[in-house]
């Protein structure tokens, strides 16, 4: 209808434009970008959205500068993307909100990097070209390393270094196993290469679905490559935080998503990749939930939180079924707007408290009940409680692991549940506990920051849930995820399209 | 039918614990408290009774899961955390066997061996042995209304759960386990100085009597004594928070019969004493009956549960001659006042307790179990029976019982599991050293790893 195939161009094209407008603007008129950030912010959240709807009903492909697949670069939007572009859309734009209004007015000097972060997410999320993909990781990561270091206290530089350190490294290993993959079928489209990896030597395509992994592992912050996440979240501000934890790390697994089911959907040899994702997807679980445990700041224990969803993510994706993936997908949702709800509520108690010690947060409750209340809802769906939104994205994934047989990750999901009650309850008895009476007497009366957007991802926590429980909707994340698992529509489209 | 005299006990009990509430509590904000999310409680046991599929059961188990911990931790924050740990391991395993078998399972019979884990999860909740660890520290630790919620429904709809996947098969291995719990509640229960947590324990040994009823196949008498105890439960925890409310203490070595003073609480705990004795004109006796009737193929599991109504006869001699006994006078002759609101709620639970004990046959009729002669002068002697034995040994051995310590239980070990937890994390911990070499040669070598594997 009104849908057409440039509508996936405008979510690159116009945070990329806005960054380098916005920060010119910056030097000339500063006193006047909250109202340009906030333009940029609702035209790029809207054209996320509309690519979003576009490539829902039918695959979308655009070929860039008109040429063909074999030589040039193609924009794919299918529903897998979708719904990726969904959660770039508004995560982003809640992001953006934190980043730039409720905190510090100083952050709008990032505004440029902030817009090319976005621009660059929304790239990976639309391009159909493996290297493109490569090109775009390294402008999001550039921008993520700066944004994630930029508090300036010397714990955020060392984990910003750390970051960088490790995404470089990732990046190496992005661009191994897409060489590789070149050598050996001599193209770098994503669809030409599906059908071309025959002619790839079995030894290359081993070694090049390692690099990937590797690559895209250390971007995700999938075991053993989770190491420099726990850091570089918790050090970060809070918006970033936020956009980093809740849409950048999807990103990552939106690109594991189409690169394994593209290119490495059965393997040759003993173990296949899903295989592999679902081991390692148990044992990032593991060492998210278990390291949360004790943690004595708040963000952090939020970022080891951010790990461990990755691992259900992993799990989902593992398990090569519609349901599993499809089951990824929601929890995909439900887990971006919980946490960044919750690192928003954990940003507003630390300015408040001046500490990110989660012991000093006592009292919160009698203060702030109806954030606190928001915050309570996200953590338990989070954690998996019945009705709300991350219970049935759980269950899903429980269902197709189950259903595939790997009992050990079925059991590794049923269990996330406890492990993580037994790190959230703690910190929401203190926040609905007694307050020191010094802190009492000075913060009372201080309005929580970002509170109302607490309130609305609050209450998405209980809106989610109508994604699985009203009939149809959730039969739409199962055909995404079939879209993903069989991609013949996704290569029919783009081999058959012919060049305008 | 079942599911509506479930309902029915869960409505009975729920509007008890209100009427309770308005008296247990001084101020209004905690009253308000604790009558919403009874209600809330009251409306998620619903919800699991008459649910169609075992996902929709194990949602409103968790919910009501959920809305009892939150009336715990007002007053008792650690013991709900320990609480609610403990019930979402159980619903784990549970949803772990509605995923082994298919998903959209309707509730009913569960065939194979996903069987054994739908048992476990919901063993949990019912308290069988071994996984009774959190009983005596929850039902009684909580707040006298609250522990009335947790004994009197909350593990009823656990048991409510494993009737519906038997599906009416025997499994001995339940009766088994039914006799194991209703002999070991008796003898935890016999040296309590806590009188809820004294209470808590014959939660867990008149569960047995239910798991063994179940476990022969008779879902009739399993239901019967679901509902007599619930009922009878419901006001012995009410009585114990009388005492509390009134005297300040529930410790039977310090209410040194003082609670004589406390006429309506003193008849009416003698009226659910014999109702958990067995004893003829009150529901007990009729549940006993219901609950003895399918073991006849089980006569060790029959002597078990005659030996175990014995110990309780005891053990409530000893609960009302300590309590409401011969003893001490308070001071000064000032008289004590009982609580009206809580009375209320006594009363609320024992009128059922007496009709139906009048009329054992009605229900016992719509519960689809056997015709019988219930008054036949074989059983009446019998239930009279059991009841003097005990009470004479009672009397025989009243002194040494109050020098009995009480036996180690399973949760000297479940309470070792927190530092035992500890110590199982520091392995990740120490992987996050904060060394970038380190990271950096996990990622390598987890590279070279990955290639190998995917050869």
């Amino acid at each position: 209808m009104i849908f057409s195939d440039y509508w996936m161009l405008w979510p690159i094209v116009v945070p990329l434009a806005a960054a380098f407008v916005l920060q010119v603007l910056d030097y000339f008129v500063p006193e006047r970008m909250e109202g340009w950030i906030r333009i940029s912010a609702v035209v790029t959240a809207a054209a996320a959205l509309g690519a979003s709807f576009s490539g829902w009903n039918a695959v979308r492909v655009l070929h860039v500068g008109g040429w063909a697949a074999e030589l040039g670069i193609i924009l794919v939007t299918d529903r897998l993307s979708s719904v990726f572009l969904l959660v770039s859309s508004l995560g982003g734009a809640a992001s953006a909100w934190t980043v730039f209004f409720p905190f510090r007015r100083e952050n709008r000097r990032f505004c440029g990097l902030f817009f090319i972060l976005w621009g660059a997410l929304n790239g990976i999320l639309v391009t159909g070209d493996l290297f493109n993909m490569y090109v775009f990781f390294e402008i999001l990561a550039v921008s993520a390393y700066v944004l994630a270091g930029a508090a300036m206290t010397r714990e955020g530089l060392e984990a910003g270094l750390k970051y960088l350190v490790l995404g470089t490294v990732g990046a190496l290993f992005l661009l191994m196993g897409t060489a590789l993959l070149y050598m050996g079928s001599g193209t770098l489209n994503l669809a030409l290469l599906s059908s071309a990896m025959e002619s790839v030597p079995r030894g290359a395509a081993a070694a090049a679905a390692a690099c990937l992994l590797t690559g895209l592992g250390l971007k995700m912050g999938m075991f053993p490559f989770h190491f420099w996440l726990p850091d570089a979240h918790s050090s970060a501000s809070t918006g970033v935080s936020m956009i980093l934890s809740g849409v950048v790390v999807k990103a990552s697994f939106y690109a594991l998503l189409r690169i394994v089911f593209l290119l490495f959907p059965a393997g040759s040899g003993f173990f296949s990749v899903p295989d592999i994702l679902l081991a390692l997807g148990v044992l990032s679980l593991a060492a998210g939930h278990l390291s949360a445990q004790r943690q004595h700041d708040v963000k952090r224990l939020l970022a080891w939180s951010t790990v461990a969803h990755m691992g259900y993510l992993l799990i989902g994706a593992g398990c090569a079924s519609p349901l599993g993936i499809g089951g990824a997908l929601l929890h995909a949702l439900n887990h971006g707007a919980a946490k960044m709800g919750l690192f928003l509520g954990a940003g507003g108690l630390y300015s408040l408290s001046g500490s990110r010690n989660w012991r000093s947060f006592g009292g919160a409750a009698s203060r702030h009940p109806r954030e606190t209340g928001a915050m309570a809802l996200l953590a338990a769906s989070l954690a998996g409680i019945p009705p709300l939104g991350g219970f049935w994205s759980k269950w899903m994934i429980l269902l197709a692991a189950a259903e595939r047989g790997a009992w050990v990750a079925a059991l590794a999901v049923a269990a996330g549940t406890v492990l993580s009650c037994l790190y959230y309850v703690p910190l929401f008895f203190v926040l609905y506990g007694p307050s020191r009476p010094e802190v009492s007497a000075k913060k009372s009366g201080a309005p929580f920051p970002g509170g109302r957007l607490l309130l609305a991802l609050g209450a998405s926590a209980v809106l989610l849930a109508l994604l699985y429980l009203v009939p149809g909707l959730r039969e739409q994340f199962v055909s995404a995820g079939t879209s993903a698992l069989v991609p013949d529509a996704y290569i029919g489209n783009v081999l058959g399209r012919p060049v305008p | 039918m079942d599911r509506h005299i479930l309902a029915f006990l869960a409505v009975l009990v729920s509007g008890a614990s209100v009427l309770a509430s308005a008296g247990y509590f001084s101020s209004p904000e905690d009253r308000r408290f604790y009558s919403s999310w009874t209600a809330v409680f009251l409306l998620t046991v619903l919800g699991c009774l008459f649910s169609a599929s075992w996902l929709g059961y194990l949602v409103f188990l968790e919910l009501s899961t959920a809305a009892l911990f939150f009336l715990t931790a007002r007053k008792e924050p650690r013991t709900a955390f320990r609480y609610l740990t403990a019930q979402l391991a159980g619903a784990a395993l549970l949803l772990g066997g509605i995923a082994g078998a298919g998903g959209g399972l309707a509730f009913g019979p569960v065939e194979g061996d996903v069987r054994l884990l739908f048992i476990l999860g919901l063993g949990v909740k019912t308290a069988l042995p071994g996984l009774h660890f959190w009983l005596p520290e929850t039902h009684g630790r909580a707040p006298a209304p609250v522990s009335a919620l947790l004994s009197g429904v909350a593990v009823k709809t656990g048991a409510f759960g494993i009737l519906t996947a038997l599906g009416g098969v025997p499994s001995p291995g339940l009766v088994a386990a039914g006799a194991v719990m209703a002999l070991w509640g008796v003898i935890q229960a016999l040296p309590q100085h806590d009188a809820k947590r004294l209470l808590a324990y014959h939660t867990v040994s008149q569960l047995g009597y239910v798991m063994a009823s179940a476990g022969a196949g008779g879902a009739a008498g399993a239901v019967y004594h679901s509902l007599a105890h619930g009922l009878f439960k419901g006001c012995l925890f009410l009585c114990a928070g009388s005492l509390e409310k009134s005297f300040g203490t529930r410790d039977l070595g310090l209410l040194e019969g003082r609670g004589r003073e406390l006429r309506w609480t003193r008849w009416l705990f003698w009226l659910s004493a014999a109702a958990i004795m067995g004893l003829p004109g009150t529901v007990g006796y009729g549940s006993k009956i219901f609950v003895k009737e399918p073991l006849g193929s089980w006569p060790l599991a029959g002597i078990a549960l005659a030996v175990a109504n014995g110990g309780t006869v005891m053990s409530f001699c000893k609960m009302g001659y300590y309590a409401f006994g011969p003893g001490k006078r308070s001071a000064g002759g000032r008289s004590v006042s009982e609580s009206g609101w809580m009375v209320l709620g006594m009363v609320l639970l024992s009128v059922p307790v007496v009709v139906l004990g009048l009329f054992p046959g009605v229900l016992g009729r719509l519960l689809g179990g056997g015709e019988q002669e219930l008054f036949s002068a074989g059983k009446l002697a019998e239930s009279l029976g059991v009841f003097c034995a005990g009470a004479a040994l009672f009397f025989l051995f009243r002194k040494r019982l109050g020098t009995l310590g009480e036996l180690p239980d399973a949760d000297r070990l479940t309470d070792r599991l927190p530092a035992f937890f500890a110590r199982a994390v520091l392995p990740f911990r120490r992987l996050q050293g904060g060394y970038l070499r380190e990271y950096l040669l996990a990622a390598v070598s987890a590279a070279l790893l990955l290639a190998v594997l995917l050869f």
